[in-house]
């Protein structure tokens, strides 16, 4: 320290220090006053940093939220766009304008040069006429001084000249006021210079608000990457969440699932129960307790269901807010991805608005320096304006000057006049184009204006989001917090859920064996109803078909064949059913043989057992000798006695039973041990109804069958008896009465068979001989129901048939009789043999009905005089009999029962058949003869005609069979068929006898019974 | 008094067996005084002067009647005329594709004057109508002139 005291140096004078210090101090306090500004205007950065830095936050924060906002940004910026697209419409609109201003002022420079030439020319011209003047005055001075005389001539031109002054005067006050109208458009272009100006600085707000705008994009486009940035996590989040909603959701419809299958298990319960209670009502009288239990499990079925309902109802409720939440969240993610988007064209959009307002810029100062152009040419006219004053003032001096000659000069200041009011339009035009150039500013300032508000709106829009947002978040955390209260309350319910399940299947167990019950009626039910509808149909179908053979009846022609070939089958039916029936016959006759065999058995076993009675009436008396002896011979009866032991003991066939008076077994043999299986020391003892059934021994039947024996010695029965182990046989038994010598009374014995197996023989046979009839009755209704068929079917065939064959016979007949003078020789022979041949399948159809006429009346048996039966079938031949040589020889003929009419087609037929062929005979003879033969009777025709060979006679009856040749003998083989069928239905046969050559001779037999 | 035109009345649902019928009539000149209808209930119109006979002027003296038709067969139509006084009397011949005998036992049982089966040769069938010619004569009421 004191070295540096040492070192100050006092070199400086005192004031000079002061005034250093002072100036230091003035430094200091301007460096304070400058820091204190510095630090004021940090404090104020810092408050704008600050502010920005909220204002900034509150931007992103904004813009985070605000995504829809964007959107609307984006559609302002696009009306921007189309409102810039439209200014730089009226921007090139107003750059043609300014060209053709400019087009303009071009021309008015090049008619300013030519005025200015025209003027310099004038000025030529007013030189030259002001030495012409010169000369002139010269002369006038010549003249007037020449023409004194002519002083009046000239006071007129002063007249003249004075009135052109006048003129002059006039052209000079319109000078005037060319000056001024010149004035006032110099006024007017300095007042589009400032407009112009004014312009000039709105472009510049206008750039400068387009770089404030740029700026404001940029922070937006950071803005919206931050916030594309939060709407991904967002999107992450909803992802998640919807994950979660959609386990949430897969849970609820597990649990609706559940309940459901609930509410259907307890619905099927109060069915079940239901049916219960159906049930429970039937047996309320012995099922009292029952009923109450299904009452208890109905109100716990009810309260279950009610209780399913609500956990359905609520598990529904559930699924639907979560269904909400998902659609929530996919709409939140789907408005995320559209802010993105938006944000992205907001961007660009951002990007072409700095790029338009650069054009704008441009284009702003390219105005400008237009305008600046203008204003210079305005300044050129204004200066050409004032040449043109001063030029006007050298006119008017030279006018005044020459006034005789300045009226050729007003024509060229009316052009100049016309020019200036072309120029004065013009001006006023350029005032109206500035005019619309300022009101075009105007709007792009209330533009501005309504894009700030646009701003605004946003902001609050997005102020709004915010909050939305933050009542979603807490909704979502309310949903989330209620799911989990549902989830505890259902897993709750799955609980409760599981002990009804236990108990509903317990219930369900009980309903079960309810429901196969119930199933199994509905069974039989539904089959009791298929088969009410099949018989419906059946009879639906019956009706239509009654309806269908109306209608085939028309159709019959074509099913003619098939008829003839259903009529061939119903014969193979009835004779397979014939043969069937032959069939039955032999059944019967094996079974009746079957029954005489088993007849004979019984007989046999009849005649064993009246051989056995026999032997034990022997016995009896046998016993009888030995009680007898007991007395006199006890060694004769031990020996008798052991005989009579070996004798019963080994008689095994035949249970022998000793009782004493009250029924009580005392003994019995082997035999009765086989049969009844007892064994002799559990049997002893007991009472003999022990082997009686329950039936038997109610009605008394042991005790009866004693007292008979005792009243009558013996007795005898057959019936079922009961074996030790329960099972039955049929016994045939003797029961003697056992008395002493002295006649009193001490026992009984029994002598017992099984008849078992010829029993259930009877009983079998007695069942086939019930099947039998059921069979035999069977058999005669289907024969019935088929003769019947055969009976329509016939009528039909003898209705139907014949008239389409009787139409073609008599149509053919009616062209024959009125059509036969135009027709050939062969063509009438055709229709000859069509005739014939419809009138031989008349014929064929006739017999054929005929024949099974035959077969199907019933028979009308009575007493048949066959003589004179014989005799009137003669004389029905009388006419074909006269002149003819025959002899005709009827012998003995027996009186036969039986059908009339057919028994007389009998005869008609063989009386025919043996005068056709006969009739080539010399001389026919026939003879008819009968005879009784045991129990029948039997009848011939016999002739002396061609005869047959023997080897077809099997043949001969059979329908449409022919041993002759049509030509021979006409005929068509239906006769002998008849017969045969008549007979046998009398139950007769017919046969024939013959040799070719040698007549024939036919025979049938007819019952007598 | 009132003059009906008397008519033979053929009733057949089969035209064919009307046309031969009428073509054995003619051997017999009986052809013009012909009246077909088509069923029995046809038939009965005619006879009561309905449905389409409703302007009929004549009334039959024959009535040859088949027994197989639809709707009503021969067998009901004979039993109406022969229950109604007014017809009564009139001579009815059963005419019908074959001889069946509980058919001949019925129709003669209900007052049938006659049982013809058409035969399939239409020379037999006009015989078969000889017996037509017959009540014909009897009746002998010549047909009285047209309008």
């Amino acid at each position: 320290m004191p070295k540096i005291k040492t070192l100050v140096k006092p070199s400086i004078s005192g004031k000079s220090i002061i005034t250093q210090n002072k100036e230091r101090r003035n430094r200091d306090t301007e460096l304070l006053i400058a820091n204190k500004e510095l630090a004021y205007q940090n404090q104020e950065k810092g408050k704008r940093a600050a502010e920005l830095i909220i204002a900034n936050k509150e931007l992103a924060f904004q813009n985070n939220e605000k995504e829809k906002r964007a959107a609307e940004l984006i559609i302002a910026n696009k009306e921007l766009a189309f409102q810039n697209a439209e200014k730089e419409k009226r921007a090139a609109e107003l750059i043609i304008a300014n060209e053709e201003l400019a087009l303009q002022n071009k021309e008015k420079e090049k008619r300013a040069a030519k005025l200015i030439i025209a003027n310099k020319e004038f000025a030529l011209q007013n030189q030259e006429k002001e030495k012409r003047a010169a000369e002139l005055i010269i002369a006038n001075k010549e003249l007037a001084f020449q023409n004194v005389e002519k002083e009046k001539r000239a006071a007129e031109l002063i007249i003249a000249n004075k009135e052109l002054a006048i003129q002059n005067k006039e052209k000079g006050k319109r000078a005037a006021e060319l000056i001024i109208a010149n004035k006032e458009l110099a006024f007017q272009n300095r007042e589009k210079e400032k407009l112009a100006d004014e312009l000039v600085m709105a472009n510049k707000e206008l750039a400068f608000q387009n770089t404030e705008k740029e700026k404001r994009a940029d922070e937006i486009v950071r803005a919206n990457k931050e916030l594309a940035i939060q709407n991904e996590e967002k999107e992450k989040r909803a992802a998640e969440l919807v994950i979660a909603n959609k386990k949430l959701a897969f849970q609820n419809k597990e649990k609706g699932k559940r309940a459901d299958e609930l509410v259907k298990a307890n619905k099927e319960l109060a069915f079940q129960n239901r049916e219960k209670e159906k049930r429970a009502d039937e047996l309320i009288m012995a099922n009292k307790e029952l009923a109450f239990q299904n009452e208890e499990k109905e109100n716990r079925a009810a309260e279950l269901i009610i209780a399913n309902k609500e956990l359905a109802f609520q598990n529904s409720e559930k699924e639907k807010r979560a269904a909400e939440v998902i659609v929530a969240n996919k709409e939140l993610a789907f408005q995320n991805a559209e802010k993105e988007k938006k944000a992205a064209k907001l961007i660009i959009a951002n990007k072409e608005l700095a790029f338009q307002n650069e054009e704008k810029e441009k284009r702003a100062a390219e105005l400008i320096i237009a305008n600046k152009e203008l204003a210079f040419q305005n300044k050129e006219k204004e200066k050409r304006a004032a040449e043109l004053i001063v030029a006007n003032k050298e006119l008017f001096f030279q006018n005044s000057e020459k006034e005789k000659k300045a009226a050729k000069l007003i024509i060229a200041n009316k052009e100049l006049a016309f020019q200036n009011e072309e120029k004065e339009k013009r001006a006023a035009e350029l005032i109206i184009a500035n005019k619309e150039l300022a009101l075009q500013n105007k709007e792009k300032e209330r533009r501005a204006a309504r894009l700030i508000i646009a701003n605004k709106e946003l902001a609050f829009q997005n102020a709004e989001k915010e909050k939305r947002a933050a009542e979603l978040i807490i909704a979502n955390k309310e949903l989330a917090f209620q799911n989990a209260e549902k989830e505890k309350r259902a897993a709750e319910l799955n609980i409760a859920d599981k002990e009804l399940l236990y108990q509903n299947e317990e219930k369900e167990k009980r309903a079960a064996e309810l429901i196969i019950a119930n199933k199994e009626l509905d069974y039989q039910n539904e089959e009791k109803g298929k088969r009410a509808a099949e018989l419906t149909i059946a009879d639906k179908e019956l009706v239509y078909q009654n309806e269908e053979r109306e209608k085939r009846a028309d159709e019959l022609i074509i099913a003619n064949k098939e008829l003839v070939y259903q009529n061939e089958e119903k014969e193979k039916r009835a004779d397979e059913l014939i043969i069937a029936n032959k069939e039955l016959v032999y059944q019967n006759e094996e079974k009746e043989k079957r029954a005489a065999e088993l007849t004979i058995a019984d007989k046999e076993l009849v005649f064993q057992n009246e051989e056995k009675q026999k032997l034990a009436d022997e016995l009896i008396v046998t016993n009888k000798v030995i009680e007898d002896l007991v007395a006199e011979r006890i060694s004769a009866l031990r020996e008798s006695e052991e005989r009579m032991n070996f004798f019963i003991d080994n008689t095994n066939d035949y249970a022998i039973i000793f009782f004493d008076v009250n029924g009580n077994i005392t003994s019995w043999n082997s035999g009765a041990q086989r049969i009844t299986l007892y064994q002799s020391q559990e049997i002893i003892g007991q009472n003999f109804s022990i082997f009686f059934t329950e039936e038997d021994q109610q009605s008394n039947k042991p005790q009866l069958l004693l007292d008979k024996a005792k009243s009558e010695e013996h007795t005898d029965d057959e019936g079922w008896r009961v074996r030790k182990d329960g099972s039955v046989y049929w016994e045939a038994v003797t029961i003697i009465s056992l008395r002493k010598v002295d006649g009193t009374h001490y026992g009984f014995v029994k002598i017992a068979h099984d008849l078992s197996e010829r029993k259930q023989a009877e009983e079998e046979i007695k069942k086939l001989n019930e099947t039998l009839e059921v069979k035999v009755i069977e058999r005669t209704l289907q024969l019935e129901a088929a003769n019947k068929e055969l009976e329509a079917f016939s009528y039909s065939v003898s209705h139907d048939l014949r008239a389409p064959l009787r139409h073609i016979g008599g149509f053919v007949d009616l062209l024959i009789k009125s059509y036969s003078g135009s027709l050939d020789a062969a063509g009438l022979r055709y229709l000859n043999i069509i005739s014939e041949s419809s009138v031989e399948m008349g014929n064929l159809i006739d017999a054929l009905l005929t024949f099974s006429r035959f077969s199907r009346t019933d028979l009308q048996r009575t007493n048949v005089n066959s003589k004179n039966m014989v005799t009137r079938v003669l004389k029905t031949f009388s006419d074909e009999l006269a002149g003819k040589n025959i002899e005709i020889n009827v012998l003995e003929l027996p009186d036969i029962m039986g059908d009339e009419s057919l028994i007389n087609q009998v005869w008609v037929n063989l009386i025919s058949n043996a005068l056709k062929y006969s009739r080539n005979e010399e001389k026919s003879t026939i003879e008819i003869g009968g005879k009784i033969e045991d129990d029948t009777t039997i009848f011939y025709v016999k002739d002396n005609g061609v005869g047959f060979d023997m080897k077809y006679a099997d043949k001969l009856f059979g329908v449409f069979q022919r041993l002759h040749k049509a030509k021979d003998f006409e005929g068509i083989g239906i006769g002998l068929a008849n017969v045969n069928r008549i007979v046998i239905r009398h139950g007769g046969k017919c046969w024939a006898e013959s040799e070719v050559g040698k007549g024939a001779k036919f025979s049938f037999s007819v019952p007598i019974n | 008094m009132h003059t009906e035109v008397k008519r033979i009345l053929i009733v057949d649902d089969s035209p064919k067996d009307v046309e031969l019928a009428i073509a054995a009539l003619s051997e017999k000149n009986l052809a013009n005084e012909v009246v077909v209808a088509e069923d029995g209930e046809e038939a009965l119109d005619y006879l009561y002067k309905r449905g389409k006979f409703v302007n009929e002027n004549g009334s039959p003296a024959v009535i040859l009647l088949d027994i197989k038709m639809p709707k009503m067969n021969g067998i009901e139509v004979l039993k109406h005329i022969r229950s109604d006084p007014k017809f009564k009397f009139i001579p009815v011949i059963m005419v019908t594709s074959s001889l069946e005998e509980r058919d001949l036992v019925e129709s003669y049982k209900l007052g049938a004057n006659s049982y013809v089966v058409k035969p399939v040769d239409i020379i037999q069938f006009i015989d078969a109508i000889k017996v037509l010619g017959q009540y014909w004569a009897i009746i002998n009421q010549p047909p009285p002139e047209r309008m």
